[in-house]
């Protein structure tokens, strides 16, 4: 029997061309990029080459070695804002670098900004993520003073159908911080009424009949 | 055809002397051991460093193995010449193009299993199993594998120096790996012939990024992983097939 070569290669790669077509789109499902990623040629060429979680688990290491230096929260964290941001900038899905750099921003370094900033940053490429919810939730009711404008996401947050009852109760002490009552009895009424958690709806309940307002059945 | 088992033999054990092959073995040892050591530097996220550090090293291995032990044989038949001391015997072109091709992908499923059992030891070692990346990933680099001895394979029928195999094999695989990235970054710009360039390279060079299921933010489906098996065999077959077709009309 007597074989072509170069029509067995052709019809080979006639399928290897259509095989890679549904591949890819799936690949980049799978992957699931962030929107805006990549923002720059290093992002770009990790990409590229399939090194992003390494390059992210690089800077990683650099953060963690960063924050042993005795002095890293002299410059109020502009440093660790800056690697934290080149490490999810690879990485966005390495939710733990959001959590530990904007605790360390939040804290030592006294920058509730920036520890917002990156805690907002990591919420909106990855919505799912709980955690980084409850984060930002503490950290704005634990500086008020600092973050006024930044309770809008914390809001927005709230009223998602999948807001943790938690933050949703840290927003309600918020308003109640910021001398807001309306706002805050709307959501002791919404908490006492619907919350599956029971705690959660037990103290909304307390909190409305020491105002001496009506509760809820 | 005549694929015969003593030709394949041969080229496998040619290409597991090679010291190259060893000394490939031997950084993805020190690699994946890097990697458990990272892990002390990284409190917090000891698993996650772990396994992207390992994973990469298998799929350097899928990667590499393939090629230089490729390039090695190549030295040694082409520029020897001791291609002829095969070639005299009653083996067909096309058997020859198929042994060297099971030889130098069996060198490299040697290195990747080995490497392989090594993560899986060192996982248990670190408490990190179970990790659902993992059968993917190991099933990816073994494809992988299979595409690029194929195509090396090819590469080496069509150069005609080992340092022009090494640079060729090195350029398809820095290509095949930004294709997608490339594509969906030259379709955004408004240059037309930007463009062209782009789909051509997109639709000649297999798509190497779509094997590295590490990279995933969620476990390869095995839908996924059956589909990479189809695209690999058919990128084998066409560099297989194109590889004895240039052979048989190649002077050595």
């Amino acid at each position: 029997m007597k074989y072509s070569y170069p029509a067995a290669a052709a019809v080979f790669f006639a399928a290897a061309g259509a095989a890679g077509w549904g591949l890819d789109g799936r690949a980049a499902a799978l992957l699931g990029d962030a929107p805006g990623n990549p923002e720059n040629m290093a992002q770009w060429g990790a990409r590229g080459l399939s090194l992003r979680k390494a390059a992210a688990d690089m800077k990683w290491m650099e953060i963690i070695q960063h924050c042993g230096e005795s002095l890293y929260h002299r410059d109020h964290g502009k440093v660790l804002a800056k690697l934290a941001d080149e490490a999810v900038g690879f990485d966005p899905r390495f939710t733990y670098v959001h959590k530990f750099t904007g605790a360390m921003l939040m804290w030592p370094c006294r920058n509730p900004r920036a520890a917002v900033s990156l805690l907002e940053k990591g919420i909106r490429d990855n919505p799912s993520e709980t955690g980084l919810k409850l984060y930002l939730a503490a950290f704005t009711y634990s500086r008020l003073e600092n973050l006024r404008g930044e309770v809008g996401m914390l809001e927005r947050l709230a009223v998602a159908p999948d807001a943790p009852p938690v933050v949703q109760k840290i927003l309600a002490n918020v308003y109640e911080k910021q001398g807001r009552p309306d706002k805050a009895a709307a959501m002791w009424r919404y908490l006492a009424k619907y919350s599956a958690d029971g705690d959660i709806s037990n103290w909304a309940k307390g909190k409305l009949e020491r105002h001496g307002m009506t509760v809820p059945q | 055809m005549g694929i015969r088992a003593p030709l394949v033999r041969y080229m496998a054990a040619l290409a597991v002397r090679n010291r190259l092959t060893g000394l490939l073995f031997l950084f993805a040892v020190v690699l994946s051991g890097t990697a458990l050591i990272l892990t002390w530097l990284t409190p917090g996220t000891e698993r996650r460093t772990f396994y992207d550090l390992a994973y990469l090293g298998l799929e350097f291995l899928a990667v590499a193995t393939p090629i230089l032990a490729s390039t090695a044989i190549h030295v040694l038949e082409f520029d020897q010449r001791t291609v002829w001391l095969v070639l005299v015997r009653p083996v067909t072109r096309p058997g020859y193009t198929w042994g060297r091709f099971w030889g130098v992908t069996g060198a490299a499923w040697v290195n990747l299993s080995l490497a392989s059992l090594l993560v899986g030891a060192l996982a248990l070692l670190l408490r990190a199993l179970p990790e659902p990346w993992f059968v993917g990933v190991v099933v990816a680099a073994f494809l992988e594998s299979l595409v690029i001895g194929a195509l090396s394979c090819l590469v080496a029928f069509v150069t005609t120096s080992f340092v022009t195999a090494l640079v060729v094999n090195g350029g398809i695989v820095l290509l095949g790996y930004l294709t997608p990235t490339l594509h969906a970054a030259v379709a955004r710009s408004g240059n037309a012939a930007l463009r062209l360039a782009g789909d051509t390279v997109y639709w000649v060079l297999p798509h190497l990024a779509d094997f590295s299921v590490r990279e995933f933010t969620r476990p390869a489906e095995g839908w996924y992983l059956t589909l990479l098996a189809i695209y690999a065999l058919a990128w084998t077959g066409a560099a297989l097939a194109a590889a004895t077709a240039v052979f048989l009309k190649r002077e050595v």
